[in-house]
């Protein structure tokens, strides 16, 4: 307080007969006086404050004395800058710095509309995400990804809006209303959609017109939704038939196969760039890294700084030998399952042909299998 | 203090155990060395040289002599006097 007072003083040189009754008479009027000294006979030299000064300026005709002014306050200087400067700087710059660091930070996350559980389940999903309250705004992914991942992961979920207002995220939700499928009434047979040969049947309704072990062909009637002979009485036939079908299969399969693998090791290193020109911090490049980018923020501006993370994943090149027949029977019931529907029972197989290439394995294969072969078909009813 | 008689601040000062320069309403003058002259309850500056400082107190003057005598800091009722101090002297004004 002392010093701070010491730099707003003016330094005042007085001159002229009458300077000492000058003096006396400011000091008399209870005006802090600092430094007085004096120079030659009728020279003083003093330090008052601006307001002092003004004082003498009134009173010098009196005493008929010359005044001037040596020293007057200025900017901070030097050693002065040093007391009370550097603070002030240090202070600014670290006000900056929260800020950034402030405006980079996810404040607030609503979630709107929908039922509770919907909105919960969305939060989960954002948190997931890196959408949630104190995280850094580059650590999440990108809205748009956020809408689709949250729209897949959802699914009663039928819209998502994110707002954004700075660090503030608002989310719109709606919630799809499902509907039930009425339970269709209307009279229906059931016939064949494949040919084969008939093991079981079980007719919840309706009258079957086949017996177990008959053979029926594409199109055939199975179960009839006309009750009587009239045609009258007419129901929605329902049921299942369970019949052997064949199918012939060709499965190729390479005997020898190699494929890259990610190891599942990775690293990541992050680097800034400025306007997307010059790296900060020089990131490595390789052809396997991906690379996100998110920008700073200041306030609601984004900076021309970009935050970018590398993610390098090792890969691992592998070679499959497809030599023990075991391993190669495994590849060809895959391969049959992807031709043929996933659930149904392979019953008995056959490999009618087999051509063996240099690095390839072709075989011709007989597969009965067993299958529902009932399909709905609507009974005209001529109206 | 002004406001009670004379003996009775004798007696005080005396059994009161109160200090002197309180009860008197007389100037404290501290000296460090030849540097530093400090002093309290004064009653104005009379004259101001290289030389020679005359300070007002309440009957009588203060002088103080020396040499590159500057006051240091004058306030209402304080006076810091740096320099090499030689000399401190008391006069009744009739001296004058």
């Amino acid at each position: 307080m002392d010093k701070y007072y010491d730099y707003k003083l003016v330094q005042v040189r007085v001159t002229g007969n009458q300077s000492n009754e000058l003096i006396q008479s400011i000091a008399h009027d209870g005006h802090p006086i600092r430094d007085l000294k004096q120079i030659n006979n009728e020279q003083f030299s003093l330090r008052v404050t601006p307001q002092t000064y003004f004082e003498m300026k009134r009173r010098r005709h009196t005493y008929s004395c010359r005044l001037k002014l040596i020293h007057r306050p200025r900017l901070l200087k030097g050693k002065q800058f040093k007391q009370f400067g550097i603070p002030i700087v240090i202070g600014v710059c670290l006000a900056f710095i929260l800020i950034l660091l402030l405006s980079n930070i996810i404040w607030r996350v609503e979630v709107i509309g929908g039922s509770q559980e919907l909105r919960y389940d969305v939060t989960e999903t954002l948190n997931e995400l890196g959408l949630k309250r104190g995280n850094w705004m580059q650590h999440k992914e990108t809205l748009s990804d956020i809408e689709r991942e949250v729209m897949n992961r959802i699914d009663e979920l039928s819209y998502i809006g994110i707002n954004q207002q700075g660090t503030a995220f608002t989310i719109t939700v709606e919630e799809s209303e499902t509907f039930e499928e009425p339970k269709s009434d209307e009279p229906v047979d059931l016939i064949a959609s494949k040919t084969g040969v008939i093991q079981s049947m079980f007719v919840e309704v309706g009258k079957p017109m086949v017996n177990v072990q008959d053979t029926v062909n594409q199109g055939d009637l199975l179960v009839s939704g006309l009750l009587d002979e009239e045609g009258e009485v007419k129901v929605h036939a329902e049921g299942e038939v369970l019949a052997d079908v064949w199918y012939r299969v060709q499965v190729t399969s390479p005997l020898k196969q190699s494929y890259e693998m990610l190891t599942g090791d990775k690293e990541t290193n992050y680097s800034l760039t400025l306007f997307d020109r010059f790296d900060i911090f020089g990131p490595t490049t390789d052809n396997l890294t991906y690379t996100t980018e998110r920008p700073l923020y200041f306030l609601n501006w984004e900076l021309p700084i970009t935050y970018k993370r590398h993610d390098h994943y090792n890969l691992q090149t592998e070679t499959k030998e497809f030599e023990e027949s075991e391993q190669l029977k495994e590849e060809i019931e895959n391969q049959m399952k992807r031709q043929l529907d996933s659930d149904i029972d392979v019953v008995y197989q056959k490999v009618l042909h087999e051509e063996r290439d240099s690095d390839k394995v072709k075989l011709d294969i007989f597969v009965k299998v067993h299958e529902d072969i009932a399909s709905k078909q609507i009974i005209d009813q001529g109206d | 203090m002004k406001m009670i008689p004379k003996p009775f601040r004798n007696w005080l000062s005396r059994y009161g155990q109160l200090p002197v320069d309180i009860v008197y309403d007389y100037p404290r003058v501290t000296m460090i060395g030849q540097l530093h002259l400090y002093i309290e309850n004064h009653h104005g500056l009379s004259h101001f040289s290289n030389q020679e400082i005359i300070i007002n107190q309440q009957q009588s003057q203060m002088v103080v002599t020396g040499r590159d005598l500057v006051i240091k800091n004058l306030l209402k009722e304080e006076i810091v006097i740096e320099g090499q101090i030689e000399n401190v002297s008391w006069r009744s004004p009739s001296n004058l």
